[in-house]
């Protein structure tokens, strides 16, 4: 009787958590990409133009986050910086879950010789340490959005098709797939009309975590000089120039600081509650 | 109008291979209902996977021919097969429960076939699957049409499962054990409508069963199989009151009667 009472307050329990997680993560992510969007259209000052007055200005109510050492509006820059940030995550993302999928599916499915190439390749990707190969490759055609967006989304597309891989292996061998199938339906019908959709569950968590890993790698690759290129903003590269000016503003540091940890953790919440909504 | 001719399934798997089915043949008329009946294990559900094209072509070898109206399926390209499929023949699983697409509402997946094979207006395969569904006996179908598989009950499923294998009238319906994995009284429900469908539509029927009882009430012929051959073949009475075999022999004294239920 006891036991069953503490096992029901058990799992209401962390059913509230699961719940809250999922809203504050809904409600951070929300919040973060609503400034974003704004900022696509409107910033409170200028990203570009520079006041010699304003240099290293602390905090204000005309600055809400001070000034750089070019005496440039931090808040504008950082919007515009998360702007970049986020467009690159959204872009290397959406590259990596659109070919991951079809490469999942292709090797979860048919198996075979196509599962041992497709892999193999997946395989050797992975294998190399990711900031190393795109510092390579940046060494060979030269650092742009456009460039890192690519690196990032090949490099993104193995985890993404081991996932799916997965699914569709285990779906495959499943009755409603084999009854499709001895309705007629193609291949690629039953791939993507019948087992797609049976596998967002799994790859809606593996999105919000890969945007996450986005974020972070666009910023450190900015970081360290071989992403975003002056005079665009982006969180990265914001940070190598913030840390120079650690004593001077110490503020400009700080702010983008949070706001990488608000944009992560926003996603990370969200990909953790919705993984544990569909337990 | 189905000809099973010299049928050999071979599993590579293990070293030196196995036998599932061995050279049997049978032939299926127009109309007809014929039982296949059999142990676990004795090549039924392989027929069944052989005839309607599901067998791993990669891990295993057959022989011998099965035609449906002149195509030779074991022989024919997969596109060839993949036009029979849905249209001409049709197979309705053990387990209704598993056998639907649980993210796909029910009408959606009655109409797969007429979507596959057809070029039918999304009004008209809509009408063609609210038809079905009322051939197969399901109360309110146009409540059913916007349910998920979840919502519906076991027999219910079967019943969508029979709607979406006769809405574009096959000629020959194979029914894996369909009435397996429902309880008694629904299974009576199936094994009337499965009659209806035959009577109403022509439409023959190969029906497999370890369950002898519910071969008997269905079935005008029979099929005993055992290890992988036919053992005996008959009319239901002849297999039921003359039996030659001595395994049907002990098929049909293995039927549960009022003595049993003693214990």
């Amino acid at each position: 009787m006891l036991a069953k009472k503490v096992k029901r307050s058990t799992r209401s329990l962390s059913k509230q958590k699961k719940n809250t997680l999922f809203i504050i993560g809904c409600v951070l992510s929300g919040f973060m990409v609503l400034l974003i969007l704004i900022s696509f259209f409107w910033t409170p000052y200028s990203t570009t133009t520079m006041d010699a007055a304003c240099k290293f200005a602390p905090p204000s109510l005309s600055h809400i986050m001070g000034c750089d050492s070019y005496g440039r509006d931090i808040f504008s820059r950082i919007l515009e910086g998360a702007g970049t940030s986020f467009l690159i995550a959204v872009c290397v993302v959406l590259i990596g879950t659109l070919v991951g999928i079809l490469t999942g599916a292709l090797t979860g499915y048919f198996g075979g010789w196509t599962d041992e190439v497709l892999m193999r390749i997946c395989d050797s990707i992975t294998a190399f340490p990711a900031i190393l190969l795109a510092l390579v490759i940046v060494a060979l055609v030269g650092g742009s959005k456009v460039t890192i967006t690519w690196i990032l989304g090949v490099l993104f597309i193995p985890s993404f098709a081991r996932i799916v891989r997965g699914e569709y292996a285990k779906a495959k061998e499943l009755n409603y797939v084999k009854s499709a199938r001895l309705m007629g339906a193609s291949s690629f019908r039953i791939m993507f009309s019948h087992i797609l959709p049976n596998a967002i569950p799994v790859l809606l968590p593996a999105i919000t975590i890969g945007f996450n890993n986005a974020v972070l790698a666009e910023a450190s690759m900015s970081y360290l000089g071989i992403g975003v290129q002056p005079p665009d903003a982006s969180l990265g590269r914001m940070l190598a120039e913030a840390q120079i000016y650690l004593k001077n503003a110490p503020w400009y540091v700080l702010f983008v600081g949070i706001t990488i940890v608000l944009l992560i953790l926003g996603f990370s919440m969200l990909g953790e509650g919705l993984q544990q909504k569909k337990r | 109008m189905l000809e099973v001719k010299d049928l050999r399934v071979h599993f590579c798997s293990a070293p030196e291979g196995h036998d599932a089915v061995k050279d049997i043949s049978f032939s299926v008329g127009d109309g007809e209902i014929i039982g296949m009946v059999g142990e676990s294990g004795s090549g039924k559900s392989v027929t069944a996977m052989a005839v309607s094209g599901l067998l791993p072509m990669g891990a295993v070898e057959c022989s011998g021919s099965i035609c449906l109206d002149g195509l030779d399926l074991l022989n024919c390209t997969q596109e060839e097969l993949r036009c029979r499929q849905g249209t001409d023949l049709a197979v309705v699983f053990q387990e209704p429960m598993t056998s639907l697409d649980p993210v796909m509402k029910i009408g959606p997946q009655v109409e797969e076939s007429l979507r596959i094979h057809t070029k039918l207006s999304a009004k008209e395969q809509r009408a063609a699957a609210l038809a079905a569904m009322a051939a197969a006996e399901l109360p309110d179908p146009k409540g059913i049409y916007e349910k998920y598989p979840h919502e519906l009950s076991g027999g219910m499923l079967q019943r969508v499962m029979i709607a979406a294998a006769i809405i574009s009238h096959p000629r020959l319906l194979l029914a894996d054990e369909p009435t397996t994995a429902l309880d008694v009284t629904i299974q009576a429900q199936i094994l009337a409508l499965l009659k209806k469908i035959n009577a109403e539509c022509g439409t023959s029927i190969l029906f497999i069963s370890h369950n002898l009882n519910v071969v008997r009430k269905l079935c005008s012929q029979i099929l005993v199989m055992n290890k992988g051959r036919i053992v005996e073949r008959g009319s239901t009475d002849q297999i039921f009151y003359h039996p030659q075999e001595d395994y049907t022999r002990r098929l049909i004294a293995a039927i549960p009667t009022r003595t049993h239920w003693l214990y």
